[in-house]
C-alpha cells in the first residue's frame, strides 16, 4: 500500500476510540502518521482493523472533554454530593466527638490533638487502626514528616519512590473514600511549595491552603478531586500560647529559618532582618538547624550565633522571654504561624515585609524590609515597657478566631459535618 | 582496558538539527572520551546534509556506518528491525561488547533478539508522551529491562520513576546525563552585563514566547538598545489553541529589537550565544508532562557552558545541577520580568549567576560523563560479573541524617532502645525496619516498618543515615 494513501487512511481514523491492549488509538495513529515505521509495531488485529475500516471521514465531532478530563469531573461530582449529603443527613457532633485521622506534622497534630479524637496514622499500621474505629474525617497536612517522621518522603515530592506516586497516601485515601469518609488537605506551606505538595492535594475532597495566592493554583490543578479550595489560615494554642510576662531585662529573639531559594528580594530581605537582630542583641533560633537539608542554612556570617535547638513546644516560653520576636514571612499574603504566636504570648513582631500582616495587626507589628525601619522599631520598643501590655491586648481577639478549634471547625464544616463549637 | 566496541543507534535523522540528534553526537563524543572505546553509530537515513556528520567524522574511533550498506532501503529511514539486521551483520563481523540503543519502541524490538543477550543497554526507555499507568507500557518496559545489561537513565530523578513503576530495572540502571565539550573556559565575559536575551528551541505553549516577547517589549523601554535573538523553527500547532501558533508567529516577526534566526545549524547556535546575554529557559508547567522536571536539557547546558546566565524554571533536576540558591530561578511565568529588569542592572548578579553555570557544567563534559560509565564499560567485558556496588553509589535525601535503618528483624530489640537514647537527645531520629514480614508487636512512635523488595536496597539507603547491625 503507497504511504501516501496509508497516511490519508490513518487521518481519517485519527481520534478512533481505545482499542485492543489498552494503547491509545488517537495516539499511536498520530505517532504513525508522523513515523511511518512504527506500525510496524502495532498489533496485527488493531493494524488490520485500521486497515480495512473504508476511507469516508467522518463528521468533525464538536470538540469535548477528554475521558481524563470527564473522569476527573465525575469525581469532583461524586465528592460534591458526598459533601451535600453528609451535611443533610448527619447529625452535629461534639468537637471532642469527632474521630479525625491525620498525616500532619506533629506541631500541627499537637495543636489539633486537644480539640477532637485525633488519630495520627502511619504508612505501615493505619488499616488495622482506622479498621477497628473508621474515622469521621482524614485530614493530610502538606506535613514534611508526619507523626515522627513517618510520612517523610510520603506526602511531599522527592525524586524517590516513596514520593513519586505517592502510593501510601493514595492507599489511605482510597481506603476512605472507599468508605464515605471526607478527605481534606490543608496547605501549611502556601505558593512557594506549591509544585511540591499538588500530588497530594490533587488526591482530596477539600482543599485549604494558609495563602490565599494559592487559591487560583489548586483551582487550575487538573487533576483535583475537590470542589472546596478555601483560605485556612494558621492557629494558635492556646495551653501554649497565651501572655506572660517577660523577665528583665528581656532581649529580642529571632525565631524562623533562612530558606536558600528565596528569591533575591526575600533572601536580602531576611538578611537584613537578621543584621538588625544580631546588631540588637537578639538570640537566634533557627528552628531548621542542623536538619541536614541543602536547602536551608542560615548565610556564612550568622552561622555560629544560634542558639540551641528549642523543641517547639518550648518556644511559647521563648516568645514571652523576649522583649521582641522577629520572625521571616515567606510572602506577602501569609500570616507567619510564629507571627500569631508571639503576638498571642504577648509580645511585639518585627517581620520582613508582609502586607497582610501589617495590614491585620497595625501597632502590634512592624514588617518592612528595610533594615532602617526595623532598628528603630527595636529600639523603640526596648524603651516602651508598655508595648508588651498593649500587644497583649490583640490576643483576645486573636483567640476568638484563631485557635485549633475554630480550624477543627472549619475542616468539619467543608467536609460536611457540622461541629458544635467556635 | 582492551579495545572496547560499543554498537550505538538512535533512530534519529542526523540531517536534521533537532535535540535527538545533537543527543546522538553528544553520547558518540562521551562514548569517544574513553580512549580505547571503539564507536559503531548506523546512520538512519542517507546522509543529505553534515551537520552532526561532520563532527562525529572528527572522532577517529567513530565508524558512521551508511543506512545502505547491507542493501536496505532507507529512503524513509531505516525502521527498527532493519537496524539490528545491520547490527547483526556487524556483530558477527566483529562482535561487539555492548549494544546501546535508544527509544522504547527500538528496546523492544531489540529485548526479543537472543544475539543481544548480555550486552544490550536500552537508553531512555521512559518518554514523556507515553502513559506510564497503562499495563501494557510497564510489561513492555519490563521485558526491555530484563532483556537488558544496563537500562540508561538521564538522572537521579528519571532513575526513581524508572525503578519505581518497572521494578525489574532495579540493580540494572546507569546514569547517562547529557553531556557537552569541555571548554576550559566561558566564551563570555561574566563580567560584562550584554543586553541580549536568547532563546533557542521548540515553540509550544509549555513554552511561553509570546509572554517572553511581551516582557522583552516591555524592557526595551528601560534598555533601548536591548535585543531579543530567537533561534528555532519547529512551531507546534495545537488544535486546543488554534491562535497560538499565529500568535508565536506575530510576535517574531513582528517585534522590533527580535531577531528570529529561524533553524540554525549547532555551530551557529555556539556562536550566537558566544555574543553573550541572558538565556531564557522558562516552562509554563500547566501544558506540560511532570516528567520534564525529572531531567536536565542538553540546551541548558549549551547555554551554561558558555558561560551565560540563565533564567530559568526551578524543578528538582535543575536545582540539583545549579544550587537551591542559584539566584536566577523562577517558580512562575510572572516572575521573569521583574527578574531580568534587576539582572540587567546589576553586575554583581550577572557575574554570579554567569559564574554558578559555567562551573555547573563541569560534571557534564564528555570526560566527565564517561568516567561515570567508565566502571560499566569494564565490566561490559566480564560475562556475569555479579552484583553492581555502584548500583549504591547514590545521593542521600534531605533529612536522611537522622533516620536509622535496619535490614531485617534480627536485632529489633537492641534497635528499638537505641532508637529511644537518640530520640532523647533530638526527637528528630526514627527508625526504618525493613524486613519481609513486619514484626508481631506494634513498633513505638518513631519507628516504622517497611516490606523488603527486591531492589538491593539501593533506593532505600537513600534515606538512610545510619545502618544499625552488629558486624561481628
Amino acid at each position: 500500500m503507497a504511504v501516501g494513501r496509508l497516511r490519508r487512511l490513518l487521518q481519517a481514523h485519527a481520534g478512533h476510540p481505545v482499542v485492543g491492549r489498552g494503547v491509545k488509538m488517537a495516539r499511536v495513529v498520530r505517532d504513525a502518521v508522523r513515523r511511518p515505521g512504527t506500525l510496524s509495531g502495532l498489533p496485527r488485529a488493531i493494524l488490520l482493523a485500521v486497515l480495512r475500516t473504508p476511507i469516508a471521514r467522518p463528521a468533525r465531532a464538536p470538540s469535548g472533554p477528554s475521558s481524563v478530563e470527564r473522569a476527573v469531573a465525575a469525581r469532583r461530582a461524586s465528592a460534591a454530593a458526598a459533601i451535600a449529603t453528609r451535611a443533610a443527613t448527619r447529625a452535629p457532633v461534639e468537637p471532642r466527638g469527632l474521630r479525625m485521622a491525620c498525616v500532619a506534622d506533629d506541631w500541627l497534630a499537637a495543636g489539633l490533638a486537644p480539640e477532637c479524637e485525633l488519630v495520627p496514622v502511619r504508612p505501615d499500621a493505619w488499616r488495622a487502626v482506622l479498621e477497628a474505629a473508621p474515622p469521621d474525617v482524614l485530614l493530610i497536612q502538606a506535613a514534611w514528616r508526619g507523626e515522627a517522621g513517618a510520612w517523610q518522603y510520603k506526602v511531599a515530592w522527592f525524586a524517590h519512590h516513596d514520593a513519586l506516586g505517592l502510593a501510601d497516601l493514595r492507599a489511605l485515601v482510597g481506603w476512605c473514600a472507599a468508605r464515605d469518609v471526607p478527605t481534606v488537605f490543608w496547605d501549611t506551606e502556601g505558593l512557594l511549595r506549591f509544585e511540591t505538595f499538588r500530588d497530594a492535594a490533587a488526591l482530596v475532597d477539600v482543599i485549604f491552603t494558609v495563602d490565599p495566592a494559592a487559591v487560583p493554583h489548586y483551582l487550575e490543578l487538573a487533576e483535583r478531586r475537590a470542589v472546596v479550595v478555601e483560605v485556612l489560615p494558621h492557629a494558635v494554642r492556646p495551653d501554649l500560647h497565651h501572655p506572660g510576662a517577660a523577665p528583665s531585662p528581656a532581649r529580642p529573639v529571632f525565631v524562623g529559618s533562612f530558606h536558600r531559594g528565596l528569591d533575591l528580594d526575600r533572601r536580602a530581605a531576611l538578611e537584613g532582618l537578621l543584621d538588625v537582630a544580631v546588631e540588637a542583641g537578639a538570640t537566634i533560633h533557627d528552628t531548621e538547624a542542623g536538619a541536614d537539608d541543602p536547602a536551608f542554612g542560615l548565610p556564612e556570617r550568622f552561622r555560629g550565633l544560634e542558639a540551641d535547638r528549642v523543641p517547639e513546644a518550648a518556644l511559647a516560653d521563648v516568645y514571652r522571654a523576649a522583649s521582641v520576636v522577629l520572625v521571616d514571612a515567606p510572602s506577602q499574603t501569609i500570616v507567619p504561624r510564629r507571627l500569631l504566636e508571639a503576638l498571642v504570648c504577648g509580645r511585639p513582631v518585627a517581620t520582613t515585609a508582609c502586607a497582610v500582616a501589617a495590614a491585620r495587626f497595625g501597632g502590634a507589628v512592624v514588617a518592612s524590609d528595610d533594615p532602617g525601619v526595623l532598628r528603630a522599631a527595636l529600639a523603640r520598643l526596648a524603651v516602651d515597657p508598655d508595648a508588651a501590655m498593649r500587644i497583649a491586648g490583640t490576643a483576645g481577639p486573636l483567640l476568638r478566631e484563631h485557635t485549633y478549634a475554630h480550624r477543627l471547625a472549619s475542616i468539619a464544616r467543608a467536609a460536611g459535618i457540622v461541629v458544635s463549637g467556635p | 582496558m582492551r579495545p572496547l566496541r560499543v554498537a550505538f543507534y538512535s533512530p534519529s535523522n542526523l540531517n536534521v538539527i533537532d535535540g535527538s540528534a545533537i543527543w546522538v553526537q553528544s553520547v558518540a563524543e562521551t562514548l569517544h572520551a574513553g580512549p580505547d572505546v571503539h564507536v559503531t553509530l548506523p546512520q538512519r537515513f542517507p546522509e543529505k546534509r553534515d551537520l552532526i556528520t561532520r563532527m562525529l567524522r572528527r572522532l577517529e574511533r567513530v565508524e558512521l556506518v551508511e543506512p545502505t550498506r547491507f542493501g536496505h532501503d532507507a529512503t524513509k529511514g531505516l525502521n527498527a528491525a532493519q537496524v539490528l539486521e545491520i547490527l547483526r551483520r556487524l556483530d558477527e563481523e566483529r562482535p561487539f561488547d555492548v549494544v546501546l540503543l535508544r527509544t522504547y519502541e527500538l528496546c523492544l524490538v531489540a529485548a526479543a533478539q537472543p544475539w543481544l543477550a548480555g550486552r544490550l543497554w536500552s537508553a531512555y526507555v521512559l518518554e514523556p508522551e507515553r502513559d506510564l499507568d497503562a499495563d501494557a507500557y510497564r510489561a513492555d518496559l519490563a521485558r526491555i529491562a530484563l532483556a537488558s545489561r544496563h537500562v540508561l537513565v538521564q538522572s537521579e530523578e528519571m532513575r526513581a520513576l524508572l525503578e519505581l513503576h518497572v521494578p525489574e530495572a532495579r540493580g540494572r540502571t546507569i546514569l547517562l546525563p547529557p553531556a557537552i565539550p569541555s571548554a576550559a573556559a566561558p566564551a563570555t565575559d561574566p563580567g560584562r552585563i550584554v543586553e541580549r536575551l536568547i532563546y533557542t528551541g521548540k515553540f509550544s505553549r509549555f513554552y511561553p514566547v509570546p509572554r517572553l516577547v511581551a516582557f522583552f517589549g516591555l524592557l526595551r523601554a528601560e534598555h533601548p538598545a536591548l535585543e531579543f535573538h530567537v533561534a528555532g523553527d519547529k512551531i507546534h500547532r495545537a488544535s486546543v489553541d488554534p491562535e497560538y501558533a499565529a500568535a508565536v508567529q506575530a510576535a517574531l516577526t513582528e517585534t522590533a529589537g527580535l531577531t528570529w534566526h529561524g533553524g540554525l545549524a549547532r555551530d551557529e547556535v555556539e556562536a550566537l550565544l558566544a555574543a553573550g546575554g541572558v538565556a531564557l529557559s522558562v516552562w509554563d508547567r500547566r501544558h506540560g508532562e511532570r516528567m520534564n522536571d525529572l531531567v536536565i536539557s542538553t540546551k541548558l547546558l549549551d547555554y551554561c557552558a558558555v558561560g551565560l546566565p540563565v533564567v530559568l524554571s526551578r524543578t528538582a533536576a535543575q536545582e540539583a545541577m545549579l544550587g537551591v540558591d542559584y539566584p536566577l530561578f523562577v517558580s512562575e511565568v510572572d516572575e521573569v520580568l521583574p527578574l531580568l529588569r534587576r539582572l540587567l542592572g546589576e553586575p554583581a548578579l550577572y557575574r554570579a549567576a554567569a559564574e554558578r553555570c559555567f562551573a555547573a557544567t563541569r560534571r557534564f563534559t564528555y570526560p566527565a560523563v564517561f568516567e561515570r560509565l567508565r566502571p560499566y564499560l569494564e565490566r561490559a567485558t566480564t560475562p556475569d560479573p555479579g552484583p553492581d556496588p555502584l548500583q549504591l553509589d547514590r545521593p542521600k535525601l534531605p533529612g536522611a541524617r537522622w533516620n536509622l535503618g535496619l535490614m531485617g528483624l534480627e536485632g529489633l530489640e537492641d534497635a528499638l532502645v537505641e532508637l529511644e537514647r537518640r530520640r532523647t537527645i533530638d526527637d528528630r531520629y526514627r527508625l526504618i525496619v525493613r524486613a519481609p514480614s513486619a514484626p508481631a508487636a506494634t513498633l513505638p512512635t518513631g519507628a516504622t516498618f517497611e516490606a523488603e523488595s527486591d531492589d538491593g536496597y539501593a533506593s532505600w539507603l537513600r534515606k538512610i543515615g545510619t545502618v544499625l547491625g552488629d558486624l561481628s
